[in-house]
């Protein structure tokens, strides 16, 4: 009896741990000296880059960021440097932080799920990945001048004038952003009550502004590629 | 295997290996955790963690191996600052000097740019994976905070080190940089509003971060002292935070 | 009870005062972080601040005003640039028009493209007519205009403190 009770108390005590040295101490090891291996064979093999000394009348064609950037030199086609350069990567960089404090999620704490955490995965995933695209854009598809080219095209210096840019009519626009903002933070409400009382208004407000922004910067995009339309508010204190 | 044995021997068992190290090592479990706690670096780790926190499937590493680069960065960097003046006259020269010409400057300069570029990565992988573990969720919501600026001077470290070979690619590429801080509303020159404080192409963020109105010499002089010594010493104050927040929050986060 | 009793031997309530009731320590403590924390704001406000260490006083920069030369330098209907200057002279017919080369997007260094008679940005893809209105690209603006005059040697003199409206033009 006693032998049996002892044993069912050593089950629920759930004791994983292990002795950090040698366990984690040689695989943080052996992964530093495959990093620096790494590291030293590429750069024995591959120069760093380094161009004719710098020359303030000539500009690099074409002259792009260091690529970590590019995602927002690309951004900075579609938008005015107030926004692309500076709101935007505040926006990210504040929607970033405040994560742990508008997902109150409990589940999926600690492991990989995406059944439990559907939407705040599937939203950081958009959100990751349409910065590489853009990345890659930047890097891989922008020749001379910052024109497009695809990848089996051949840079040339030669290609076609692009046409003319319009803005909306500063009414049109403003409605168009108002709605599209409202549209945004209402009606996702008012289809999923659920969601909305499970997170409280000011987390619904602050996570669906953010990710209204999130898209409607894609949509910026979409709309001047499509129709060409340079801004979407032209005041002359501020464009959008 | 025998000789390797004897060999051993021969090293380990003479007055002079004795003298430096007094005993030998058993592999006993009090021994495994003195090797952890009673040692200046590793006693930044617990003597026992939980098993998934060893599981490089689960942690892919990529926080300790961003860590290890920084160092790697630091060390390199250090060496490359006995041959380089950020000066606008010599900057240019300096590095080609350590292309061509100083031995083993080219592979050190290499190993330091390619580094720069795959810690960018490696931290974007690391707050990827803490991402998809939910690894951010209490209690360690503070943490990610501490790692999102972690994140941001990740990217100013290899930002202001960019200008320093003083080329085209640098000039350029800082050139539309800092152009962006010039349309901050308010605060730049040609950001909205920013007549309402009366900004000048002389008194605006931008000239505060070039220290002049285009990039010139205090431009080079405050990207060098930013990427070597300030940036730096931030990013190691909030590592300490990083780190030790870690192990407060307790440990690696892992399944409840 | 104990800090109830203390807040009533403050006094200032029995008075019907609106004031906080806030003992002699209390406020003593609070004056001594503010002071604290006002010392290091007013130090991190000069260094970091508005004008502070980081805004230098004397700049080390070229004169915004020099010489290009004589008028017959330049060839007519042409667009010179003077790499160095950062500027375009512009000449059609006895017209001149000195056009920054700096974009009005992001600063890079336009170039001139010659067969198609424009402007380009070689960084975002901005667009400008030889006149320096912007047609295409991000760019929010025209290429400034700065002012150019003949000295009394005969030499254009540019003037890069000075802009001037669109229209401008020497006639020599």
């Amino acid at each position: 009896m006693a032998v049996s009770e002892q044993r069912s108390v050593s089950v629920e005590i759930k004791d994983d741990k292990v002795f950090t040295w040698p366990n984690l101490v040689a695989k943080e090891f052996l992964a530093a000296i495959f990093v620096t291996v790494g590291l030293l064979v590429y750069s024995y093999f591959v120069d760093a880059p380094l161009r004719e000394l710098s020359n303030p009348g000539q500009a690099e064609n074409p002259a792009k960021a260091p690529w970590y950037f590019l995602g927002l030199q690309e951004a900075l086609v579609y938008f005015d440097p107030w926004f692309a350069g500076v709101v935007l990567p505040s926006i990210i960089v504040i929607g970033l932080i405040v994560i742990p404090y508008i997902d109150n999620n409990p589940k999926g704490n600690g492991y990989y799920t995406f059944r439990e955490r559907k939407f705040a995965v599937s939203t950081f995933m958009f959100g990751y990945i349409f910065w590489y695209i853009l990345i890659y854009i930047g890097t891989a598809l922008r020749g001379p001048f910052w024109s497009f080219f695809w990848p089996w095209e051949e840079w040339t210096h030669d290609f076609p004038t692009p046409p003319p840019l319009h803005n909306l009519p500063l009414p049109v626009g403003i409605a168009l952003l108002l709605g599209f903002y409202f549209f945004g933070l209402v009606v996702p409400a008012m289809v999923n009550r659920r969601f909305f009382n499970n997170i409280g208004v000011i987390r619904y407000v602050i996570t669906m502004g953010l990710m209204v922004t999130m898209f409607g910067t894609v949509l910026k995009m979409f709309l001047r590629l499509a129709f060409n339309i340079k801004y979407i508010i032209a005041t002359p204190w501020i464009n959008i | 295997m025998k000789s390797l044995q004897e060999l051993k021997r021969l090293i380990t068992e003479n007055e002079i290996w004795r003298s430096v190290f007094r005993h030998g090592y058993t592999d006993t479990p009090r021994n495994r955790v003195l090797q952890i706690i009673s040692n200046v670096w590793l006693h930044l780790h617990p003597a026992k963690v939980r098993e998934h926190g060893t599981k490089i499937r689960f942690t892919w590493c990529m926080g300790g191996i961003t860590f290890f680069i920084f160092l790697f960065e630091a060390l390199t960097g250090i060496l490359l600052m006995f041959y380089y003046t950020p000066d606008v006259n010599r900057a240019y020269a300096d590095i080609v000097d350590l292309m061509y010409v100083v031995p083993f400057g080219r592979f050190l300069r290499n190993s330091h740019r390619w580094g720069a570029h795959a810690m960018v990565i490696t931290v974007s992988i690391h707050m990827l994976r803490v991402f998809l573990t939910g690894s951010y969720k209490p209690p360690r919501q503070f943490n990610w905070v501490v790692g999102v600026f972690l994140l941001v001077l990740t990217f100013l470290l290899s930002f202001t080190g960019y200008l320093l070979p003083w080329d085209q690619l640098g000039y350029w590429a800082i050139t539309v940089g800092t152009n962006m801080a010039r349309a901050t509303p308010l605060l730049g020159h040609e950001g909205p509003f920013s007549y309402i404080l009366g900004m000048e192409a002389n008194n605006d963020i931008r000239f505060a971060l070039l220290g002049g109105t285009s990039i010139g010499a205090p431009a080079l002089l405050r990207a060098y002292v930013w990427h070597c010594i300030g940036i730096p010493v931030i990013a190691s104050a909030l590592m300490m935070v990083h780190f030790w927040r870690v192990r407060k929050d307790g440990g690696i986060s892992g399944p409840l | 009870m104990g800090p109830k009793e203390k807040k009533e031997s403050c006094g200032s309530e029995k008075e019907g005062g609106i004031w906080f009731t806030i003992s002699r320590r209390n406020f003593l403590t609070l004056a001594g972080w503010a002071l604290f924390f006002a010392a290091i704001g007013a130090y991190l406000g000069e260094l970091f601040g508005y004008k502070g260490f980081f805004y230098p006083k004397v700049l080390f920069e070229p004169s915004p005003k020099f010489a290009v030369g004589e008028p017959k330098d330049f060839l007519p209907d042409s667009v010179t640039t003077l790499k160095s200057r950062k500027i375009f002279v512009v000449r059609d017919g006895d017209s001149f028009k000195a056009i920054s080369v700096v974009c009005q997007h992001l600063g890079c260094a336009v170039e001139f493209s010659k067969e198609k008679n424009i402007f380009e940005c070689p960084c975002h893809g901005s667009k400008y007519y030889r006149n320096g209105v912007n047609f295409a690209g991000p760019a929010p603006r025209p290429l400034d205009h700065f002012q150019m005059v003949l000295d009394d040697n005969g030499r254009l003199v540019i003037d890069t403190s000075v802009k001037v409206p669109l229209e401008t033009e020497l006639i020599v």
